[in-house]
């Protein structure tokens, strides 16, 4: 039902706010304001490096009330597909990109009595939203920060000058480590959770949840999984009658709209569910978040923004 | 641009009910029936505007029965304050909700309502109802009343501000003074599903889990809508179940004779809108009421009412509290469909 709308947008900020992160500011082209987004929100960005095109979705950062600009900070992944690199190196200011509308996966839980956020490296975006936020609402709020040294520590100086005592920086050059048996222990009832950062942090910081008890509902995280390359294969389109090919770095998803194919999407990580398409044929390896172990089991749909094909072919109803 | 001509002296909803609808108000009823036959669907499409001068054209509907059903919010609330509450958790919603309401008046009818923003000092003005309010946007001191509260007092519809958590959406603020029988006490802070568990049949359809689902992934600027709809005795639009006591004994009075003007159609345009700044949803819904001689007025409109009353469901009916009048009303209508 919903169809992806996106905005040409400008940026008129581009700032190297450590080694490895580069902070953006995006204002639209037509002069119109954005309007107000909700903490936790993430837009698809979209940029054409002239041979191929990337859309990889990132945190909304800053101040929601701040209508005629949106910010995302973007880490550099060297090893990634091409995306981070390319808004390293060749997104300046003045540099035009696309920019779909907000979408929400990792809402702050409007009802918990304490906020407490637990953030590693770039995983600190989403939160300079709930920060704003949670002052603005008065709310009780704890951020604990890792970061790998000061240098490195994006808005780290700025969140420590504002929130002395709220916010804990932990720096890993100083053998200063966050320790979540301490941080998620003796919390006071009705304090919700909110992890992100890499992979290795939010899964420990997951488990010690669950070794003290915390209820599954209040243990919230956000990561966002860039699509794991796979074999290569085909795929044929039942109702146009087409074979594409999907290589091996691509995505499905992508290989559709490389075809013109147009999918409903806003994670473009198996957690939304937009992009849900009808298999008629084939065996699938699901790699979402999204479709219940029934739907997976019934070999009837996926996501082809991060799942592929078992074999070399799947038929679609497209 | 053109004034709306708001019905003077004020009509009523109760007691004497004196309201009508113009021949105007006629033509532009939503009629809701797409088929002789009515059954469940989750008939949602986008709510981006319609044939110019229905009552899907602009994103809230004002018409004639403005003023009127401002007054009748105002006596409902004056005996039963509880009619608008809200959990502690929804400031942000009311926000988005005023938000919402304002901008959305301001630019589809100029000539009643503006807003002027000065960062966040805003300027509301309500020429219908002579209102000029300053106010600082986020505090809630700078108003006379809580924002939501304070904005539907001056819209026609009820409104239910829906928070989104656990994949699910709780109805955790509310201003409903014209429910066609639930009470906002009653359902407050409910889930999804716990707020529709009394409707009959569609939860063996999986009617609900689709709608949850699809409602859960409603984006930002892409509202949507669809058609409700149930019978009322008497043009009444407080069919609360607080005051059951008013209206219920109202369908033991319907005659072959008098169904035509004591039967009434009522049709809610229901909206639903992801709201900005606190990611919850809005639930807006709009009833209109026609009496059976009006709607009646339309020969294509009075054949398919006579089919779809007939052929409805014995649950539906029970549901909709039609069962005690359906013989008397269904026998009216026959003259319609020879």
């Amino acid at each position: 039902m919903s169809t992806n709308f996106s905005l040409t947008s400008r940026v008129v900020r581009a700032d190297q706010v450590t080694p490895l992160i580069k902070h953006f500011s995006f204002e639209r082209v037509d002069g119109k304001p954005f309007g107000p987004f909700s903490a936790g929100s993430h837009v698809v960005i979209g940029m054409n490096d002239g041979t191929e095109s990337h859309k990889n979705p990132y945190s909304l950062v800053g101040s929601s009330n701040n209508f005629m600009e949106y910010e995302i900070a973007v880490r550099l992944d060297s090893t990634g597909r091409g995306g981070s690199l390319f808004m390293h190196n060749n997104i300046e200011v003045g540099s035009e990109i696309e920019i779909g509308s907000p979408f929400n996966l990792f809402p702050v839980y409007k009802p918990a009595k304490k906020h407490l956020m637990i953030a590693g490296g770039v995983g600190i975006t989403p939160f300079m939203a709930y920060i704003d936020e949670m002052n603005l609402m008065h709310s009780n709020f704890e951020l604990h920060y890792s970061v790998r040294d000061f240098e490195n520590g994006a808005f780290a100086k700025e969140l420590q000058d504002k929130y002395p005592n709220q916010v804990k920086l932990y720096i890993q050059a100083n053998d200063v480590m966050a320790n979540f048996n301490e941080i998620l222990d003796n919390q006071p009832l009705g304090t919700h959770v909110y992890v992100c950062g890499p992979h290795q942090m939010v899964a420990d910081a997951l488990r010690v949840a669950d070794e003290l008890g915390w209820p599954i509902s209040s243990v919230h995280s956000e990561e966002f999984k860039a699509p794991d390359p796979g074999n290569p294969f085909t795929v044929t389109l039942a109702k146009s009658n087409r074979e594409i090919n999907v290589r091996s770095r691509e995505s499905l998803l992508e290989a559709l709209e490389n075809a013109n194919i147009e999918i409903p999407y806003s994670c473009r990580g198996g957690a939304c569910g937009f992009c849900k398409t009808e298999v008629i044929d084939g065996e699938i390896n699901h790699r979402d978040y999204f479709l219940t172990d029934a739907e997976k089991a019934s070999g009837k749909c996926m996501m082809p923004c991060i799942s592929r094909a078992q074999g070399d072919h799947l038929t679609l109803n497209l | 641009m053109t004034k709306i001509a708001f019905k003077q002296p004020l009509e009523t909803f109760r007691e004497d009910f004196t309201y009508t609808n113009s021949a105007k108000a006629i033509k532009r009823f939503p009629f809701p029936y797409p088929e002789d036959k009515y059954m469940y669907s989750v008939n949602m499409e986008h709510h981006d505007g319609g044939e110019p001068g229905s009552v899907l054209e602009k994103t809230f509907d004002i018409d004639e029965h403005y003023l009127s059903e401002v007054e009748e919010r105002r006596i409902v609330l004056g005996k039963d304050p509880k009619r608008f509450a809200t959990l502690p958790h929804m400031d942000l919603h009311q926000w988005d909700l005023l938000e919402l309401l304002m901008e959305s008046l301001a630019k589809d009818y100029p000539e009643h309502f503006s807003l002027t923003k000065d960062n966040d000092n805003w300027l509301w003005e309500n020429r219908p109802l002579g209102i000029k309010q300053s106010f600082v946007f986020g505090e809630k001191s700078t108003l006379p009343q809580a924002p939501a509260e304070y904005i539907t007092r001056q819209a026609q519809g009820d409104f239910v501000l829906m928070d989104q958590r656990d994949e699910d959406l709780y109805a955790d603020a509310a201003m409903v003074t014209s429910s066609a029988d639930w009470s906002v006490q009653f359902d407050l802070g409910m889930s999804f599903m716990e707020w529709h568990g009394p409707v009959p049949l569609a939860h063996g359809m999986g009617v609900f889990e689709r709608a949850l689902k699809y409602l859960l992934m409603i984006r930002l600027g892409q509202p949507v809508r669809r058609l409700n709809w149930t019978l009322t005795i008497n043009p009444r639009m407080d069919t609360a179940p607080e005051v059951y006591h008013e209206w219920g004994h109202e369908r033991a009075s319907v005659t072959p004779e008098n169904a035509g003007k004591k039967v009434h159609l009522r049709v809610e345009v229901q909206t639903l809108f992801r709201l900005p700044r606190s990611n919850g949803m809005l639930f807006g819904v709009r009833a209109y009421l026609i009496s059976m001689e009006d709607l009646c007025t339309d020969p294509a409109w009075a054949q398919r009412m006579h089919r779809v009353i007939k052929t409805l469901h014995p649950e539906l009916m029970d549901y909709k509290g039609i069962t005690r009048y359906h013989k008397a009303l269904v026998g009216w209508l026959s003259q319609f469909d020879q």
